[in-house]
């Protein structure tokens, strides 16, 4: 198992970041490999396909995953699993992204800690990240992963910072688009927010701001080591 | 009425595969024995003192390429028994008629300022290469060597979605010839690659399907090691970290069948008659025509997969050896173009071009011993000067030569073998001038059929176990059947070079063979 974990100040609003990450499709398409990602009916699995370069070749995998934890304002844990092989129509076809072939695969854990940094115009991301192969192609994942996931963590990072710390687009602007750097060819530009979604974002902020205002007052406190 | 001796698996064969699949599963907690024929196990892993007293000769494999990258070394501690290894840092040097050379250096760099002299042209193909394949065969492609073979849908299915893996898709499609073409300009380029196909890989140059394999050669994620004190060592190794997990070494035990009880393979029967039981696995890591045809026996095979077994293609060409007592080191008339040509670990003779590597397998496929022998020439104590006493050298040459010959068959090798080992050496002579008949303290020959007779598990002097043709390889190896070690029999598991990835000290096939057998028994796969 590889564990790979950091931490980060970004210069952004604790409702910035958290908005961030209650759109997972967007946190996700931030990791330099993934190119796609949908949401299962449920709104918590989704189902896509990442992809690494190796010199000039890109070598796809299929990619499963779901949330299995969130403590608003504070944390959100994930975890999937990428093989290669199936794709999203045999998944489909199956019933559902579980009922995949898994005598070999990639699984992986991510866990993302957000706290108030030093200003209210900071925060604190911590990510801790661990990355496991199994089955008959596990020796080839364990390659990949061993080379490729320290710098890809490094740049999701890296991609999480510039989105939070780009200039907000002022009201009735659409926002501007965050280009995602990659480590490799895959990653995908961040998508665009429609026009008009800034309302709803703000009242969603409101909302936001309320909720953690009480999980403030009722969540014990975590340090988190830098 | 003697007690028979158990054992919960029992290996036919202490090559390097058997001492590997053996030596995980002991690790693994079972009992294990391996029965060899020969008074020494390593198959391959041969040096003798078959010359003059002092003078050590490998036979068989010398160029191990796999060392960096093989599971055992790490896992079975084989430094700790004794392995170790020389990285000669020119590998591979081409020897060209107009007195220049071209070499491969461990440093890309200096081999692509080796190309420049010949055509820069080749230099920047060259550097295109590692660039494009170099990451994807250091990442995927060796580690796919250690994994039981994808399914040829998974292996597409990865790359057709890319522009890019297309174009690595087609270029698989072609032969190596049919790649060195497009993408070097020079003879010498070409040669340069294709050399490092046919020894130690089993390659021929013009199979089909192969392509990829000029990448692989090119990117030099293999380098060639050499075992000091020969290649014995690493069978020592071996053997001593199998003895130490607890394994048990039955030399000089020649295996008459395999013990079949209500379809399940039970154990072994000895030439001596003894019996021996194997309560969980029988496993042989020789060829498959003795696994199925000898030992376990016809009548006990359904005839549609006896007549499978019976199409697995030997390989297409053996070796032709010549092994010296030199008092003095090859020097090579091509050491004035680049003096570095002296010190390469595999220097080609005669392999100039690619109608040098198709000419010599037109002949080989009539039934001919080549003429002019093109040569993989190579003189060990240049690296470890401990296979020779001080001062003297040891040197060989291996011709790519057919097994059965198209007049006499395979016997008449016996009535050629020293003038053809004549032929040899002037072919080398050509090269290296210091090869005269004062330098030469005495030579020893090993034709295919002497390997034959030595390693029966090479049939045809077959030293790769099965030819390395696109129908013969990854999950097709050596039947799509058998590729992941199991056979049709419960019980009973193949362990030996016939299995991916093939021939060559890799290290592979045990350990994959290990792998499936520790499953199948529900042992903890401690190596993961």
């Amino acid at each position: 198992m590889l564990a790979i974990e950091n931490s980060f100040v970004v210069r952004a609003t604790l409702d910035r970041a958290w908005d961030l990450f209650t759109r997972f499709e967007d946190l996700a398409m931030l990791i330099p490999t993934v190119q796609e990602l949908k949401a299962e009916p449920d709104g918590e699995s989704f189902h896509g396909r990442v992809g690494v370069t190796l010199g000039k070749l890109p070598v796809t995998s299929r990619l499963s995953l779901r949330i299995i934890e969130t403590k608003p304002y504070a944390c959100l844990k994930a975890e999937g699993v990428s093989y290669l092989g199936e794709t999203v129509q045999d998944q489909l076809k199956k019933g559902t992204a579980g009922a995949i072939d898994r005598s070999s695969m990639g699984r992986f854990r991510l866990h993302l800690d957000l706290r108030p940094g030093e200003t209210c115009e900071e925060v604190l991301i911590k990510y801790e990240a661990e990355v496991e192969a199994d089955g008959r192609l596990r020796r080839i994942y364990q390659s990949i992963i061993k080379n490729k996931a320290p710098a890809m963590m490094e740049q999701f990072a890296e991609n999480i910072r510039r989105n939070l710390e780009a200039p907000l687009a002022a009201p009735g602007e659409a926002s501007q688009e965050v280009a995602v750097a990659a480590v490799d060819t895959a990653a995908v530009p961040a998508r665009r927010r429609p026009f008009g979604a800034n309302a709803a974002a703000a009242l969603a902020r409101l909302v936001m701001g309320v909720w953690r205002w009480l999980c403030l007052r009722l969540l014990p406190s975590k340090g988190i080591a830098a | 009425m003697a007690r028979q001796a158990q054992f919960d698996v029992a290996i036919i064969g202490g090559g390097h595969n058997g001492l590997i699949c053996g030596g995980y599963l002991a690790r693994a907690g079972l009992d294990v024995v391996i029965f060899e024929r020969r008074l020494e196990a390593g198959g391959g892993l041969s040096t003798e003192e078959a010359t003059l007293p002092g003078f050590y000769h490998n036979f068989h494999s010398v160029f191990h390429d796999a060392v960096e990258h093989m599971p055992a070394m790490k896992d079975l501690e084989l430094e700790k028994h004794g392995a170790r290894y020389v990285l000669p840092e020119v590998q591979v040097g081409i020897t060209l008629s107009d007195g220049r050379c071209v070499l491969m250096h461990g440093e890309l760099g200096r081999t692509l300022a080796s190309l420049r002299r010949i055509d820069s042209r080749d230099a920047t193909a060259w550097q295109q290469m590692v660039d494009d394949y170099g990451e994807f065969m250091q990442t995927l492609v060796v580690p796919a060597l250690y994994t039981a073979p994808a399914a040829p849908s998974e292996q597409t299915m990865v790359f057709e979605e890319s522009s890019e893996g297309l174009d690595y898709l087609r270029l698989s499609r072609c032969s190596p010839i049919d790649v060195v073409r497009e993408t070097f300009a020079s003879e010498a380029a070409r040669a340069l690659v294709l050399f490092q196909l046919a020894v130690p890989r089993g390659i021929v140059p013009d199979y089909h399907g192969l392509g990829m394999l000029v990448p692989l050669v090119v990117s030099q994620v293999e380098r060639s090691h050499l075992a000091v004190g020969g290649s014995h060592v690493l069978a020592h190794a071996l053997w001593r970290s199998f003895l130490t997990a607890g394994g048990k070494m039955r030399g000089c035990s020649e295996v008459r069948r395999i013990l079949i009880e209500k379809g399940k393979a039970i154990g072994v029967e000895l030439e001596t008659g003894e019996r021996v039981l194997a309560r969980k696995a029988v496993i042989s890591a020789v060829d498959l025509e003795q696994t199925f045809f000898r030992f376990v026996g016809r009548p006990a095979l359904d005839p549609a997969f006896a007549r499978r077994v019976e199409r697995y293609r030997l390989d297409e060409f053996s070796l032709f050896g010549v092994h010296l007592a030199l008092r003095e080191a090859p020097k090579y008339r091509a050491a004035a173009h680049d003096p570095d040509i002296d010190r390469a670990f595999k220097v080609a003779i005669g392999f100039e071009s690619v109608a040098d590597f198709q000419d010599c397998w037109r002949q080989i496929r009539d039934g001919l011993a080549p003429h002019p022998p093109r040569l993989y020439a190579c003189t060990p104590t240049v690296f470890d000067p401990l296979q020779a006493p001080e001062h003297c050298h040891t040197a060989f040459c291996w011709a790519p030569a057919p097994y059965a010959l198209g007049e006499g068959g395979a016997e008449r090798w016996d009535e050629i073998a020293e003038t053809y080992a004549d032929r040899c050496l002037e072919a080398w002579r050509q090269a290296a001038p210091n090869l005269t008949p004062d330098n030469i303290l005495a030579r020893r020959i090993l034709s295919p059929l002497d390997i034959f007779r030595k390693l029966k598990s090479m049939p045809g002097g077959g030293v790769f176990h099965g030819r390395t043709s696109l129908d013969q390889i990854e999950r097709f190896r050596p039947l799509a059947e058998l590729a992941y070690a199991r056979t049709p029999i419960a019980g009973l598991y193949l362990g030996g070079a016939s299995l991916h990835p093939g021939g060559g000290i890799l290290g592979a096939c045990g350990f994959i063979a290990a792998g499936t057998v520790a499953e199948d028994l529900g042992v903890k796969k401690w190596w993961e």
